[in-house]
């Protein structure tokens, strides 16, 4: 049946977007064992200065993608500098706190300079669409998607086969016995979060591209965001592009055959079931993963 | 201490080099004719000012349409203090943002009552914020016309004693206009299967069940009646039930964000339905401009347009066409105009500040506006009036009904 | 010879007295000045304005209790307080309770719900706990915006709760909150001295620990969860009249969550008087940012979130820390004293 063909593949490409913002999220924390709830507004941020580029200067989204991934880099090494280091040596609860207080700093000074209004890029191809075998494949968010598979087999290509990757990857797993290797953590911790915040520049650009904006849906990004990662396996950067494309698909289904309006309580209701039931180092007392 | 000031310089900074979407200082535009609607000695006016307080959504969600109205209400009050004010008193408009946000539009209501003790007060938009204000308006015994909200469930039932509607149809009849036009198409042309999307809201969510029964009236089956939460925001799914129940009437009860957001969709999915309603969205005026020819064929409804011959039409129709640069009146640029007339009517026919007073005479007299002469009964409801306007190739055309109309219906769409 | 002991200095008087809450005294002037005000027919601005106050440190004092005494962090402090607002609405809407009838059932149903997702979700750590809470302030908002008999999007509409006229109306919102506000600070004076308190202290520092010693760590983080939610349901419930109309959206937003969290937190956690000064000292900032003149720049949240980070960074204690740092600062060591 085309509906069902249609409906997977709209799921998919809605899905490989949701992995977007989920990988840097994944890789903070995998390796800095932090949740970084600033995730969402930090890529909103993204979204709005794409937005003002497209509209001031006219330079299309994609390339205002890439220009996006050494400004955000640069602000994840601050972020991370100046109010998630300071804080390392006490109890976890409060990295999260200076990221949550930064995240409010942060939508209010988006809501100051951008307004509260809703916002969304119409670049000459959106609501463009091309036919792929009956189905209809929206070009703004074909393109997304192929956003998406370029940066996340590029993150992971920079895990596997560089030396700063392979340093990341050892202190995700294990940080004594990485410090023991000789590897410098601090600055491992602190390229990982400049890394994944570049990811999330580049999350809100196509996140923008797809969808409207305005400066508190930040919060929903980031809740969307944990649940793939945690869906994915924190710090598994394949889990969670292909738990990305599972909740894409899952949620086109859920909303053309079971009921549109009941989808958004499914989706923050299997992130409390996840939250809940999976184990590795969620729980009270169990080994961090 | 000092990253505090920090960050307030460079909020202050970036704002200033940013900023120009602050609410604006408009005076209105000039030259406009000279006899004003109420018809008064054209001298100056003198003595102390009346203060008119509103709060509107200058940012935010629903700031599309909130300029309008905070335009239209300054227009208004300028033209009025040009030609002898109220009561022969100059006239202070007093409109702060609330930025779309009703706890903000509450609290400003709530200074402007017993703080500013402000005169008079003019109703802001839309129903969610109406659904935080008219409780305390009612409270404090001010007036308040408004047309912000057309829900039934907030205007009917409560004993509303001050709170008067510039709308001239309620949320259930909405899409009246769009069913009743339908009904004069040939019996074989009309659609047969509708799908409606809501969002989930008093006030669309009145109109989807005025046009639930409308269409079941008319035998059109609704085969897709899906209602959307505020977040939503992919609309796929939706379009895609409607695509395979073949439909071939759509009604998008959203306000603008979500609708431009729908079309966009629809014409992703070539989802092309015979005729489509949006309720009250495409009389915006960058309808077209942001959905290009995406945006033709639908239609919606107003209560004011050009055509007609009522009072001050003709001049509320020469500025809107100059400030919106459209070449029609915005349904809600009528909608506010209305709002503003009945007020000063109520004020000029009590003849002073009297809230009890003007409350009386407004239920008691009819009032002209740009609407046509309302008539309002006990719950501050006047009689219903709408008209049916479609976008054609970026322009506005009203199609039914027949003695308003000014151009050609074009089916389908 | 033993040394003279030095005088303790004005600071250290105060620090010492706010502390150890000696002054019952003091608590009851401040009583009966809240409860003078409103009866003297102050504009119905500035009774408000202390209505408002008084809310919130309803809020924040019960947050303090599962986020400071208890030590877990709640970002979805809301879902109660909508929780409370609803069922006072729907007890409205189907037999006309008014708000202090309904204040009851309303904490009743909220610490239920507490109850119920408390018994997983505080098995969690610290920041997993937190974002669960705030994934369950969303989950509870959209399904109350589409259950059928809660009014789905449209919300319910809460006029006429009390039958009183303007004034007389003001006045008795304002004693709801005020009652609320005695109630809640009550609470967490009793708590403070009592074994419960002590356990929940236990848990909060290291909750290995404090099982070992054989506290029942899951029953009591339950009961503080409840009796924090219960609270915020009552407020709730008041709330819902005043606002007379209650819808998800309205009712269920982030910012309440914020302000519990950040009041009590900049105030000073785990203290009774911490999250009284922060929600005074912090709900005037905010008015003063947001409707005064000065307030048209609308930069509330960057002050709380700046204030938030100052705490965390420089200040884990909050106000009330800082005053007790202040007095150790100026009194010299003294012998004897722990």
């Amino acid at each position: 049946m085309t509906n069902v063909f249609q409906t997977l593949l709209s799921g998919l490409l809605s899905g490989g977007v949701y992995a977007l913002p989920a990988v840097g999220l994944s890789l903070i924390w995998g390796v800095m064992k932090i949740v970084n709830i600033a995730h969402g507004v930090l890529a909103l941020l993204g979204s709005y200065l794409a937005l003002t580029l497209f509209r001031a200067l006219g330079i299309d989204p994609l390339l205002a993608a890439v220009l996006m991934l050494p400004v955000f880099f640069l602000i994840g090494l601050i972020v991370q500098h100046t109010l998630v280091r300071p804080v390392i040596n006490q109890p976890e609860i409060s990295s999260l706190m200076i990221l949550f207080a930064f995240t409010i700093v942060l939508e209010n000074v988006i809501t100051r300079v951008w307004t509260g209004d809703f916002r969304a890029m119409t670049p000459a191809y959106s609501g463009m669409s091309l036919d792929f075998a009956g189905a209809n494949l929206s070009v703004v968010r074909t393109i997304t998607f192929g956003l998406a598979v370029v940066a996340v087999f590029g993150l992971d290509a920079l895990l596997a086969r560089t030396y700063i990757g392979k340093a990341i990857r050892a202190t995700a797993q294990n940080q004594t016995a990485a410090m023991l290797a000789g590897i410098d953590t601090d600055r491992v911790a602190l390229i990982a979060f400049g890394i994944g915040t570049a990811l999330a520049g580049v999350a809100g650009v196509a996140l923008g591209l797809i969808y409207s904006f305005h400066p508190s849906v930040h919060i929903l990004w980031v809740v969307k965001s944990f649940l793939v990662t945690v869906l994915g396996g924190v710090g598994n950067i394949r889990g969670a592009f292909a738990a990305g494309l599972l909740l894409g698909v899952a949620e086109s289904f859920l909303g053309t055959y079971v009921s549109f309006r009941w989808v958004d309580f499914f989706i923050y209701g299997l992130l409390l079931l996840v939250l809940l039931v999976r184990p590795q180092g969620l729980l009270r007392g169990a080994a961090s993963a | 201490m000092r990253r505090f000031l920090g960050f307030i310089a460079a909020v202050g900074l970036l704002s200033a080099a940013c900023g120009g979407t602050a609410s604006p200082a408009s005076t209105g535009s000039p030259g406009t004719s000279a006899a004003a609607t109420s018809g008064a000695a054209a001298g100056k006016p003198a003595g102390k000012e009346i203060v008119v307080a509103s709060s509107m959504a200058l940012t935010g969600g629903f700031a599309d349409v909130g300029k309008e109205y905070d335009k239209t209400y300054r227009h208004y009050f300028d033209e009025l203090n040009k030609n002898g004010g109220l009561l022969g008193r100059p006239v202070k408009l007093v409109l702060n943002d609330d930025e779309s946000d009703p706890k903000k539009a509450a609290s400003l209501y709530e200074k402007y009552i017993t703080s500013d003790k402000a005169d008079l007060l003019i109703g802001p938009y839309p129903t969610p914020i109406l659904a935080a204000v008219i409780p305390i308006t009612e409270r404090e015994k001010m007036v308040l016309v408004q047309a912000g909200t057309a829900s039934a469930s907030l205007l009917q039932g409560h004993n509303n004693k001050y709170t008067f509607l510039g709308f001239t149809f309620l949320d259930r009849d909405y899409a009246k206009p769009w069913m009743d036009w339908i009904k004069t198409l040939p019996a074989d042309q009309q659609p047969k299967t509708m799908a409606i999307f809501t969002l989930n809201n008093p006030f669309t969510i009145g109109v989807q069940k005025g046009l639930a029964d409308l269409a079941k009236q008319a035998n059109i089956n609704v085969a897709v009646n899906e209602v959307y939460d505020a977040n939503a925001s992919d609309f796929t799914a939706l379009v895609q039930k409607a695509k395979t129940a073949n439909a071939d009437a759509v009604a998008l009860l959203s306000y603008y964000p979500d609708s431009v957001q729908i079309v966009k969709t629809m014409a992703e999915q070539k989802l092309k339905p015979k005729t489509w309603y949006n309720a009250i969205s495409s009389t915006v005026p960058t309808w077209s401009s942001d959905l290009k020819d995406l945006g033709d064929g639908t239609v919606t409804p107003v209560q004011v347009w050009h055509t007609q011959k009522t009072a001050g039409v003709q001049q509320l129709y020469d500025w809107s066409k100059t400030e919106f640069k459209t070449d029609f009146i915005p349904f809600h640029v009528g909608s506010a105009q209305t709002v503003a007339e009945v007020l000063t009517a109520g004020v000029k026919g009590c003849g002073k500040i009297d809230q009890d007073c003007i409350a009386e005479w407004l239920r008691q007299n009819p009032v002209p506006t740009v609407s046509g002469q309302l008539k309002y009964d006990s719950e501050g409801i006047p009689q219903y009036s709408a008209i049916l306007v479609q976008t054609q190739k970026g322009k506005d055309l009203a199609i039914y009904p027949p003695e308003v109309a000014d151009g050609k219906a074009v089916y389908p769409a | 010879m033993s040394k003279t002991v030095p005088l303790p200095s004005q600071w250290e008087r105060l620090a010492e007295g706010t502390q150890r809450l000696r002054p019952f005294g003091a608590w009851l002037v401040l009583l009966t000045l809240l409860i003078v005000f409103p009866l003297l027919q102050p504009p119905l601005f500035y009774m408000r304005l202390v209505g408002t106050i008084l809310l919130f440190v309803v809020l924040a004092q019960s947050w303090n209790i599962i986020g400071g005494y208890t030590g877990y962090i709640s970002f979805g402090h809301v879902t109660f307080f909508g929780i409370g607002a609803y069922v006072a609405a729907l007890l409205f809407r189907s037999a006309g309770w008014p708000p202090y009838a309904a204040a009851l059932p309303a904490g009743l149903a909220a610490a239920l719900f507490a109850l119920l997702i408390g018994f997983p979700t505080l098995r969690l750590r610290g920041p997993y706990f937190a974002i669960a809470t705030l994934a369950l302030s969303l989950i509870v908002q959209v399904a109350l915006a589409n259950l059928p008999f809660t009014g789905s999007g449209e919300g319910i509409v809460v006029r006429g709760g009390m039958p009183f006229t303007r004034v007389a109306l003001e006045q008795a919102f304002y004693f709801c909150y005020l009652a609320l506000a005695g109630l809640t600070v009550g609470a967490v004076i009793w708590m403070e001295r009592s074994k419960f308190g002590y356990g929940l202290r236990a848990i909060r520092d290291d909750q290995d620990v404090a099982l070992s010693v054989g506290v029942s760590a899951i029953r009591l983080k339950l009961a503080a969860f409840a009796l924090s939610s219960f609270f915020a349901g009552m407020a709730g419930s008041v709330y819902a009249h005043q606002a007379a109309y209650v819808s998800a959206p309205d009712v269920f937003t982030l910012d309440i969550s914020i302000k519990s969290l950040v009041y009590a937190v900049v105030g000073g956690t785990s203290t009774v008087l911490g999250p009284v000064i922060g929600s005074v000292l912090m709900e005037l900032l905010n008015i003063g940012l947001t409707t005064s003149a000065l307030g048209q720049i609308r930069i509330d949240h960057i002050v709380f979130g700046v204030l938030l980070a100052i705490v965390v960074l420089a200040a884990p204690r909050g106000i009330m820390g800082a005053l007790q740092s202040l007095s150790h600062i100026r009194r010299p060591r003294r012998t004897g004293r722990g």
